[in-house]
């Protein structure tokens, strides 16, 4: 019977979420694709009747599978969203009688009362990192044929971590040129990471946001920080909320303090700083990695001031960083070496691998990446060793259908996380301690009196006229 | 209005009576200035406009800055904290309970105080001109004959043997001198070289509009001094009126100095320390004007200048000391100090305005800046003794010369400043006939005066010029000041020097540096 009530409640959320499916045009969790020339129904010139944007999906060079592995997760945030606002009801019905044990809330009307859980296994079940969906925002900013291993280096990452879980919704992959389809490839219409070509990592599945000159510094900085015009689209946009853990990676040609974008502009370590500043206090994000493979990269990394945020990169300031290997058909490196060594540790990560970030780091040889990797732990809450390489790399979602029980007791952290998940709260948590500084008044001291003519100076003054009359009539 | 004069053409003495017959000059009563201020307060938007000139707002006088200090002040925060406040707290208290309406009345009040200050001033030196003691030549002096330079060799060395330039004009001039009317027509030895003089004409005589003419001829014949019409003078002088319509609070100072020498004259010695301390306390500089007022005490009181020092300077300080603690009281804390007496003395605010700081310190490199504020600041102080000292006999012209001085080389001058001392200009009218340059000088004046505001408004208006313009303008009129300071000095010395050496007044005299 609980069976059937968890299943019908399935079905009923999917039957009250269809609208929002169809509307944005989206998959619906039970529909499956067919091929190259399924096109979604519905016209190409609809418009979502709810906020009317006409680029709600927009189909990039969108070629998918024959059956979308990941079209199921999509649905998970809305039902993960629907059963926390479930079971937040039934808690604040609970902690209203926070003594009682009276099993007379509505919990436990969907739930069986079987309090004999066991909560440890329950409780390290949901990610205890914070974060409840990951993001990814992918830069390469040369251009020109010979930096063809940047965009190999990126495309690297994109296909690593939509492997481990990230869906291309959640993925914003900017790349400066199009070396794929480049005159000078001998393989056209491929991108290769290896002088192997085992991989194609142009072939299958990649969806470029910002292509060729849309890779600005400008609109990087919009990206990350929100603010873009109101027609850019939202597959453009960096929808994040306080909930998401964001791997931000960028490569190119850099120098001390600076990225170069596109041969014509650069952006500076204080911009970046700046820009997660403002994530930060437009509450964008959770926590970032911060992974740049550049020359000199470390110094790109030390300006930033914003709390939760871990930078790993590749070389130190003043030291180049080399690419690992050329393949002589194609004439030019191929794979930049402190990427490569991260993909021999990420490429062996299969979806639930409980690897830490330290592990990763320790895998960091100095000898094999020619150049210092740098790593930046201080403003980073946990330590690496707490932090999983999915919290960032893999978009983990764990879901699980249960046929038991789970009592919320308050003072749980499980129970805070879920209330925090709707009252995203101001108070008192120390991460979001608002940065503006305390007014300074300590200079001012108004009074409240108009016409600040003390007592002093009003004997002083008639004093005065006392002396001068006496020594006029005296000298 | 006293009886008319029944003066005959012999008096033995000249008239100390007001003869307002005697005056050629139009006499202007005061109340027209007064009138023509009110009237332009009221009925033209005038006074906005001269507010925010900078020929006659700057930073230690602006009245924006007042209103910003009154304002802070009034709201009970630290007037001083703005930056921008640099006047003297007292004058918050003033302003403190006045109605807004009432401030344009209190500066024509304040110009009208003044205009009465002046005048009692004017019959004072009118006073002092009629008893001025010319001693009579010893010998009647023939102008018919020319006299041998050399052999009238006198005692005075500044006296030239004018061998080389016997030779020059002189011959000339003796052969006129020969043709001449002979007999009784002695002419004043300034009208020698005047061609009119040499036509036979008849002997001016004496009516009620020229004064009669004194039995010494050599003693030179100057239009009596009406004490009304420098008052008027003062009222209707522009840079006075647009000093007036601009509120500047140098009409404060003004009052000030011109009340100090006023109860000098009344031998107040008390009260003209009091007005002269104000004014120190206002604007730091005229605290130079203690030498006039201790001049003018010591004269009236007979007494030596030294012991009116010694009496004098003690109640100078313990009143400025008095008015800076009463500012203490005000305030609350010693900040002002800094904020007004160290923005007169190291000039940080360096906007433009009519004097020689501000140009000068812009483009000064900072570790020169001490060395060079040090100089300018004493440049303007280190007058003080050579000039009382050479005309201790002449407080007023010591007036006169040191507010010049600090007109043109004190750190934020304004047009007020030149109202002042041309108004005491125009009480030594005596002088006008020894000046030398006097045509260069008028005509720099107004040509400055004129350009001034054209090259301001191209420099920062049209953008057509730039600093250099008004800046050159500016020391156009700063040159005109100075050498009408040089020519009114010489004047002096030389009227001085003519009087005192009555025989050599009908001589040729050249002036030699040795």
């Amino acid at each position: 019977m609980d069976d059937a009530i968890a299943l019908s409640a399935m079905a009923f959320i999917e039957e009250a979420l269809e609208p929002l499916y169809v509307a944005h045009r989206a998959q619906l969790p039970s529909d499956p694709v067919y091929g190259w020339e399924g096109e979604p129904s519905g016209s190409a010139e609809s418009f979502c009747t709810r906020c009317g944007s006409t680029a709600a999906l927009e189909i990039h060079s969108r070629k998918t599978p024959r059956i979308d592995p990941m079209a199921h997760r999509r649905s998970i945030p809305y039902i993960f969203a629907f059963l926390s606002a479930l079971c937040a009801l039934t808690h604040t019905q609970a902690t209203s009688s926070i003594t009682s044990d009276a099993p007379t809330n509505l919990s436990l009307a969907l739930w069986s009362p079987q309090p004999d859980i066991n909560e440890a296994a329950i409780e390290g079940f949901f990610a205890s990192s914070g974060h409840t969906n990951n993001w990814a925002v992918l830069v390469c900013t040369s251009r020109f044929w010979f930096n063809y291993r940047h965009i190999a280096n990126t495309l690297s990452i994109y296909h690593t971590v939509k492997r481990l879980g990230i869906p291309d919704s959640n993925i914003i992959l900017m790349l400066s040129d199009d070396v794929a389809c480049n005159p000078r490839n001998h393989f056209p219409a491929t991108i290769y990471n290896n002088a192997g070509r085992f991989i194609d990592l142009y072939g299958r599945n990649v969806e470029v946001d910002y292509r060729g000159y849309e890779v600005t510094v400008e609109n990087f900085i919009r990206l990350l920080t929100g603010r873009h015009d109101p027609d850019v689209p939202r597959s453009k946009r960096l929808l994040t909320d306080d909930r998401s853990n964001v791997l931000v990676y960028m490569t190119g040609h850099g120098g001390d303090e600076f990225l170069k974008f596109q041969d014509a502009e650069e952006i500076g370590s204080h911009d970046i700083a700046d820009a997660f500043a403002q994530m930060y206090e437009k509450n964008r994000y959770h926590e970032i990695f911060f992974m740049i493979d550049t020359c000199q990269a470390a110094s790109m990394y030390k300006r930033i001031y914003s709390p939760n945020i871990l930078a790993a990169a590749s070389a130190e300031v003043g030291q180049n960083s080399y690419s690992h290997h050329v393949d002589p058909d194609i004439g030019v490196a191929v794979i930049d070496r402190f990427t490569y060594y991260n993909l021999e540790t990420l490429e062996k990560l299969k979806g639930e691998d409980k690897s830490t970030l330290q592990q990763l780091f320790s895998t960091y040889n100095t000898q094999a990446i020619a150049s210092t990797p740098g790593i930046r732990t201080d403003l980073y809450p946990r330590r690496p060793e707490n932090a999983l390489v999915t919290d960032f790399f893999g978009g983990v979602q764990n879901v699980q259908l249960t046929t038991a029980g789970y009592k919320l007791k308050s003072g749980n952290l499980q129970s805070q996380t879920l209330t925090k998940q709707h009252h995203p709260s101001k108070s008192g948590s120390a991460k979001r301690k608002s940065m503006v500084p305390p007014s300074r008044n300590n200079a001012l001291q108004v009074h409240s009196e108009r016409g600040a003519v003390s007592l002093p100076f009003v004997l002083g003054l008639m004093g005065f006229m006392a002396g001068v009359w006496f020594l006029s009539r005296v000298i | 209005m006293s009886k008319p004069s029944s003066t005959s053409f012999e008096k033995d003495s000249p008239d100390i009576s007001n003869h307002e017959d005697e005056d050629p000059v139009v006499r202007i009563p005061v109340w027209t200035g007064i009138a023509l201020r009110l009237a332009l307060f009221f009925y033209t938007d005038a006074s906005s406009f001269f507010k925010h000139r900078v020929e006659t707002s700057t930073p230690v006088t602006s009245w924006k800055r007042f209103q910003e200090g009154l304002h802070l002040f009034q709201h009970g925060l630290p007037p001083y904290d703005g930056g921008v406040y640099h006047q003297a707290p007292l004058l918050l208290a003033v302003f403190n309970f006045l109605p807004p309406i009432l401030i344009p009345f209190l500066f024509v009040a304040l110009d009208y105080w003044i205009a009465r200050g002046l005048v009692e001033i004017a019959s004072y030196k009118r006073k002092t001109l009629q008893e001025e003691v010319w001693p009579e030549p010893t010998l009647k002096p023939t102008l018919l004959a020319p006299p041998p330079l050399e052999e009238e060799s006198d005692e005075e060395e500044t006296e030239t043997p004018n061998q080389e330039t016997a030779g020059l004009n002189r011959d000339a001039h003796t052969e006129q001198i020969k043709e001449a009317p002979k007999g009784d027509t002695l002419i004043p030895p300034w009208l020698v070289d005047d061609p009119a003089t040499l036509l036979p004409k008849k002997r001016p005589k004496a009516t009620k509009k020229t004064p009669s003419q004194p039995q010494d001829v050599t003693r030179p014949v100057d239009a009596l001094l009406q004490a009304e019409d420098i008052g008027s003078i003062y009222l209707l002088n522009p840079f006075s009126v647009m000093t007036c319509l601009a509120q500047s609070t140098l009409l404060f100072t003004i009052l000030a100095v011109i009340h100090g020498l006023r109860f000098a004259i009344r031998g107040n010695r008390s009260l003209s320390m009091l007005c002269i301390a104000i004014a120190a306390y206002l604007s730091l500089y005229p605290a130079m004007m203690i030498a006039p007022a201790v001049l003018i005490l010591a004269r009236n009181s007979h007494v030596g200048i030294s012991k009116e020092m010694r009496t004098s300077l003690p109640l100078f300080i313990g009143y400025a000391v008095a008015l800076l603690g009463l500012s203490y009281l005000l305030i609350g804390s010693w900040q002002f100090l800094e904020s007004t007496y160290g923005v007169i003395l190291f000039v940080p605010d360096l906007t433009p305005n009519i004097g020689l700081f501000w140009y000068f310190f812009i483009e000064m490199f900072d570790q020169f800046r001490t060395f060079f504020l040090c100089v300018f600041q004493i440049l303007v102080f280190i007058f003080v003794v050579p000039v009382s000292m050479v005309f201790k006999n002449h407080p007023l012209f010591v007036a006169f010369l040191l507010t010049a001085i600090m007109a043109i080389f004190k750190s934020y001058p304004s047009l007020g400043d030149t109202a002042l001392y041309l108004t005491f200009l125009s009480m030594n009218r005596e002088l006008f006939k020894y000046m030398r340059h006097s045509f260069l000088v008028f005509s720099a004046l107004f040509f400055a005066s004129v350009l001034g505001p054209l090259f301001y408004y191209l420099w920062l208006y049209a953008g057509s010029g730039n600093a250099n313009f008004f800046y050159a303008i500016t020391l156009v009129f700063a040159l005109a000041q100075v050498i009408l300071i040089t020519d009114t000095g010489f004047a002096m010395a030389r009227r001085e020097w003519d009087r005192l050496n009555p025989d050599l007044r009908t001589k040729r005299v050249e002036l030699i540096h040795r």
